[in-house]
């Protein structure tokens, strides 16, 4: 046989079970999960089904605002540290950035069962609310938007630190000291050279994040209790408890065109910021 | 470097300082609560005991979802590594037109929620049964994931070796297959190890299809933990969480530790 | 005349990619024991065709014999070739003693005369004290060394170069490049080496092999393509060259009374050029005035710019560094330091 015909038998055989893996367990389901989403005769009836129930779109809008705030939460918190990290000389930069991203050794379920431990009535966090005054007595926040907020930004922050860590890596740190050697302070050099140019991958990560906290299910679902209006939690109610598969494919559909358009725009940028910090 | 001794570079330090907290605070607090003596979970601990621990290991389901997490995740480490490196070893060894689509193909499934996949793959089982329902479903649907996890590792990982390093053992007299195993596996060596630890606490780890796929007799240990976190606040559920706590920590430490040898 | 089998012969070898043309139905025959330099600018061609004799590159058609045996399509393994990469390629995770036996265990050679062996070439290339340590506790011209004791230690047919000294630094090379000149010509390897560094060439091949853009433009010993240069190309790409056009012999096509015996394209050497401060007289003679001079240590190298506007670059004894630029100066040559370049014709 031909050498390079040989080779091209070798590569195919390596990647077989890959490809098979992919077009058996998503390729064929999700497309499955499209169809199941639009029966024949009313094919759009469960979209408009969703999009005609202030409830869902309530649903909705919950999720969107969550992930939201998560990201504006991870951003604000993760940025110094990751700066820091990049930044620092010291061997225990590595240490430290290793401890940073322990969490995501540890099980999202583990994870929000701690916040739950400071969370319910007799927690840390929610004594220390009660004690302020500002609330009842008998108040926790566990079932609480704010709630979830804390417990999901502190699952995600790690993805957050991770990626901004990369990008600042990238930045050459003497575009830095030319700046302040031109006369601008720490603060400003910061803002008119480190992050203008790790714009491209605040972006990025933000994206992640976002799209990660809009489809979260463990930590929206454990924190936020019976009361945890979000996408996800909805869509394991009607598919493993109400049984309504179609609208159930409805549901995950609407969510996984909005993660596709985030991965989207997200591996563009991370593209261009790659590009940027060369 | 922006000076640290500045009150600007101070300001910068107490952020990161209190972020740490917030980011390592809640384990640190699962796992002094576990050892409270008391009847329900209590932060500050009061009293020392291992009450807890001594009941979460007398506990059958705990056990039992223990074994099969074990079990769940090794084979779907396992599974993944030798899959996605053979993937890899074809995407960097081999040219071929829409070889970087193909590359970004496989890795998408890393950026879409993993409840999507699940219920997608849910409403699949159950009009084609290609799997036996239970542990076989979950560790194929595992795949899903484990193996982009293992691409996404070992795809730079390939790209560093050397091609002349093949290149230079067949012409030294080693057929294609044994110059790759006595050549480019050795050095690939930290990237798998990686990889498959990469792919095992995912699997581990993981919840969302675990749910809804896994059977109630064979259900993972995040399963029952996701369960008994609904039910109760338990201080046995504490002690389970600081027992994966460190085993998350001794996974971590044994990866370094190969990585850096 | 006796004549002797060549042990390497590449017949009409090419290779295309798509439509383009990588290495253009080459002719080469190395003779036993001969060192030739595959000699051009990147992307000539020339280590497409290293990469062909080692089985790395399929050749689009041609044939190539390693000892009369047709080898063309032989996967790498079962050629007879020891080769010398340009990155080394030393097995990371052996130490330099399992690098240098890597291919005796193929060859299935017993472990005591491996050793042996093994032993042997560490002597040679004087690595003793080394055989433990990994490649990357070696100094780059260590490892360039285990690299070539590599690819000998198996009695290649042939050994195959590519760029071998490319990766160590100046002052280095040339010893390591007649340390290696020394190695090959007495154990008496059939060799082809791969450069783009015409002065690497020049100095350790019987013969050279110019390449330009996929074809060979010259093969002949280093005197002949400097001397007998067939092209334009092969001229200006081995030392340095001022090149000529006349139609009539007289005179070029830019008015330099050039003294030619015929019409063609004629290359005169820098070092050919006398400069003196007498006025242009005849064929043979040029006046202009000193642009650039720069001393060279060993001779010095000026710069003429003529009328027409063009430059004539000359070599001579370092007292041509006393020039000042601005004078004017004339530059000689007679009949015989004009070569014509055949190719051209």
């Amino acid at each position: 046989m031909h050498a390079s015909a040989r080779r091209g038998l070798v590569a195919a055989g390596l990647l077989a079970p890959a490809a098979l893996v992919f077009a058996l367990l998503f390729v064929w389901p999700q497309l499955g999960l499209f169809l199941q989403s639009m029966p024949a005769g009313a094919p759009l009836a469960q979209y408009e089904r969703f999009l005609g129930d202030s409830y869902y779109l309530g649903v909705l809008g919950n999720s969107l605002l969550l992930g939201l705030c998560v990201t504006l939460v991870t951003l604000v918190l993760g940025f110094p540290l990751a700066f820091l990290l990049a930044r620092a000389e010291t061997r225990w930069a590595g240490l430290l950035l290793l401890l940073t991203s322990f969490p995501l050794w540890v099980s999202a379920v583990v994870r929000s069962f701690a916040w739950m431990v400071l969370f319910f009535r007799n927690g840390v966090a929610s004594r220390l609310l009660q004690s302020t005054g500002l609330v009842e007595s008998n108040f926790q926040l566990i079932g609480t938007f704010a709630g979830v907020v804390i417990a999901l930004a502190q699952v995600l922050l790690p993805i957050m630190i991770v990626t901004l860590y990369a990008v600042i890596r990238g930045i050459d740190r003497d575009l830095e000291h030319a700046a302040m050697s031109l006369g601008a302070s720490p603060v400003v050099a910061l803002w008119l050279v480190t992050i203008r140019l790790a714009r491209g991958g605040i972006l990025a990560g933000s994206l992640l994040v976002f799209s990660l906290s809009v489809s979260a299910f463990a930590t929206p679902s454990l924190v936020g209790g019976a009361r945890a209006h979000f996408m996800a939690v909805t869509i394991y109610e009607q598919t493993l408890e109400l049984l309504d598969w179609p609208f159930a494919a409805a549901i995950a559909a609407i969510l996984l065109a909005i993660s596709i358009s985030v991965a989207l725009t997200y591996g563009r940028l991370l593209g261009d910021a790659k590009e940027q910090a060369r | 470097m922006i000076s640290l001794r500045s009150p600007f570079g101070w300001v910068l330090r107490l952020m990161a300082v209190l972020t740490f907290i917030y980011l390592l605070g809640p384990l640190f607090v699962i796992v002094a609560a576990s050892f409270s003596d008391t009847g329900y979970l209590a932060f500050p601990p009061q009293g020392f005991s291992l009450r807890w621990y001594r009941q979460a290991l007398g506990d059958v389901r705990y056990l039992n979802g223990f074994f099969v997490s074990l079990r769940l995740a090794g084979t779907v480490a396992v599974l993944s590594l030798v899959i996605g490196t053979a993937a890899a070893v074809a995407l960097t060894r081999f040219r071929f037109p829409g070889r970087a689509l193909l590359e970004a193909i496989f890795l998408s499934p890393l950026v879409l929620p993993g409840l999507v996949l699940a219920v997608a793959l849910t409403l699949f089982y159950a009009a084609h049964p290609v799997a036996p329902p239970g542990l076989p479903r979950l560790i194929i649907s595992h795949l899903l994931v484990g193996v982009p996890l293992v691409l996404r590792v070992m795809l730079p990982v390939l790209k560093r070796v050397d091609p002349a390093l093949e290149e230079a053992a067949q012409n030294l007299g080693a057929p294609p297959l044994q110059a790759f195993f006595l050549v480019t596996l050795p050095a690939l060596k930290p990237g798998l190890f990686a990889a498959a630890a990469l792919a095992f606490i995912f699997s581990f780890d993981e919840v969302e299809m675990a749910l809804f796929l896994g059977s109630a007799r064979d259900a993972p240990l995040t399963v029952v933990l996701y369960g008994a976190a609904q039910m109760q606040m338990d201080p046995t559920v504490a002690a389970v969480s600081a027992m994966l706590i460190l085993l998350a920590l001794i996974l971590m430490v044994a990866q370094q530790a190969y990585a850096n040898r | 005349m006796t004549t002797v089998s060549p042990e390497l012969v590449l017949e009409g070898l090419a290779r295309r990619y798509g439509s383009t043309t990588a290495v253009a139905r080459m002719d080469l025959a190395v003779k036993p024991g001969e060192l030739v330099a595959l000699l051009g600018p990147s992307g000539c061609g020339k280590t497409t065709t290293l990469r062909m004799v080692a089985g790395f590159v399929e050749p689009s058609e041609g044939r190539i014999l390693l000892r009369g045996r047709d080898i063309t399509t032989m996967p790498p393994h079962k050629r007879d070739t020891g080769m010398v990469f340009q990155s080394y390629a030393l097995f990371p995770h052996l130490t330099v003693a399992e690098n240098i036996a890597f291919g005796l265990q193929r060859r299935g050679v017993p472990k005591p005369e491996a050793a042996e062996r093994v032993a042997r070439m560490v002597a040679l290339l004087q690595l003793q004290g080394l055989e433990k340590r990994l490649p990357k506790q070696l100094s780059g011209g260590q490892q360039q060394r285990v690299a070539v004791g590599r690819a000998l230690v198996i009695n290649p047919a042939v050994v195959l170069l590519d760029e071998p000294f490319s990766n160590l630094d100046a002052l280095l090379r040339e010893g390591t490049r007649i340390e290696l000149r020394r190695l090959q010509t007495e154990l008496g390897l059939t060799t082809l080496f791969v450069t783009h560094d015409q002065a690497e060439a020049m100095a350790i091949s019987d013969r050279i092999a110019v390449m330009n853009k996929g074809r060979l433009e010259q093969l002949g010993t280093p005197r002949e393509v400097y001397d007998r240069p067939a092209t334009r190309f092969v001229a200006s790409f081995i030392g340095r060259a001022n090149l000529f056009v006349s139609t009539d012999g007289q005179h070029s096509e830019d008015g330099i009374a050039l003294g030619a015996p015929g019409p063609g394209t004629w290359l005169l050497r820098p070092e050919k050029i006398a400069l003196d401060a007498a006025p242009a007289a005849g064929p043979g003679s040029v006046a202009g005035t000193v642009e650039v001079v720069s001393f060279l240590g060993t001779g010095a190298q000026a710069v003429l710019r003529l009328p027409g506007g063009r430059a004539l670059l000359v070599e001579g004894p370092a007292a041509l560094a006393d020039l000042r630029p601005g004078a004017p100066a004339t530059a000689r040559w007679t009949r015989p330091d004009l070569t014509l370049i055949p190719g051209e014709n």
